[in-house]
């Protein structure tokens, strides 16, 4: 039992000194500042594309359901209908954008 | 130094925080490599949690904990969803640790360490993971079943098993 513990502490022993050998001895391929404000700068480009977008798919969606039931039905039943609407107009954009799979990988 | 970029940062200033990630670049790459004993698959986890840090600065909380903190939480998360994604894929494929990819073999060292890496990157994922946090980032058995969402005695028995793993491979060897 012993003799088990102490093998187990020699290993450990020899696991940190691996990863401390591994950890000084592993080149860095690392960007540059630029690089990354590069990066950065697309990476909000592209938060307010998909931003634009979502209010896109919610006025189309709410526009479409809107003009469809005042057409159909009456006043108090369309008024009814269009908060429904509007808040399925709510819904949509978020089902719409993140059934998208993203592509995140990047290079520098 | 780093309080005044995160405070720039957090009022909008991208130069700011483009010096904040490169500051803790190499720190984000070194936390990963252990555990993913990958170079290629540790420089695109950091690539990836830096775009996930950029995604998510405004719900960085300097009171909360330290920047570099948060940063390594966002990488350890990044890595872990990607085994669990892996496997529920069933599409992993076994990379084979090549040391001379790690680092120059020419460089001094002890030979029991190549073995030491050998056995470890022999190890499945889901072993090695807890073992390195344990046993070199000394996280305690609690944290580690919280971050890796699993029981407290799986991790009690999978650290057991990957250093009686890395024994048995060492003994094989002398």
């Amino acid at each position: 039992m012993n003799k088990d513990h102490d093998n187990d502490e020699k290993t450990l022993k020899k696991i940190k000194e691996s990863l401390d050998f591994l950890d000084t001895s592993v080149d860095v391929k690392k960007p540059n500042v630029l690089q990354l404000f590069d990066l950065i700068n697309t990476v909000e480009e592209k938060r307010n594309a998909k931003k634009n977008k979502q209010f896109l798919v919610f006025l189309m969606v709410a526009a479409v359901s809107i003009c469809a039931e005042i057409f159909l039905f009456s006043r108090s039943t369309a008024i009814f209908l269009i908060i429904q609407a509007v808040a399925l107009s709510c819904v949509v954009p978020f089902i719409v954008l993140f059934k998208k799979k993203r592509n995140r990988k990047v290079t520098f | 130094m780093e309080e005044h970029l995160i405070e720039d940062a957090m009022k909008g200033n991208r130069h700011s925080l483009a010096k904040l990630l490169y500051e803790n670049y190499e720190m984000v790459f070194r936390y990963l490599i252990k555990f993913t004993l990958n170079k290629t698959l540790a420089e695109d986890l950091v690539q990836e949690t830096m775009v996930r840090a950029i995604e998510k600065f405004q719900l960085f909380d300097p009171d909360k904990a330290k920047f570099s903190t948060w940063l390594i939480s966002i990488a350890q998360n990044i890595y872990l969803d990607g085994i669990r994604k892996r496997k529920r894929e069933k599409a992993h494929i076994d990379e084979e640790l090549k040391l001379e990819d790690l680092y120059d073999l020419q460089t001094e060292h002890d030979e029991d360490w190549d073995r030491v890496l050998d056995a470890l990157s022999r190890l499945s994922e889901e072993s090695r993971i807890p073992l390195v946090m344990k046993h070199y980032h000394g996280y305690s058995l609690e944290e580690i079943a919280q971050i890796m969402s699993i029981p407290l005695g799986t991790v009690k028995s999978r650290i057991h098993n990957a250093i009686k793993a890395v024994r048995k491979e060492l003994e094989q060897d002398e």
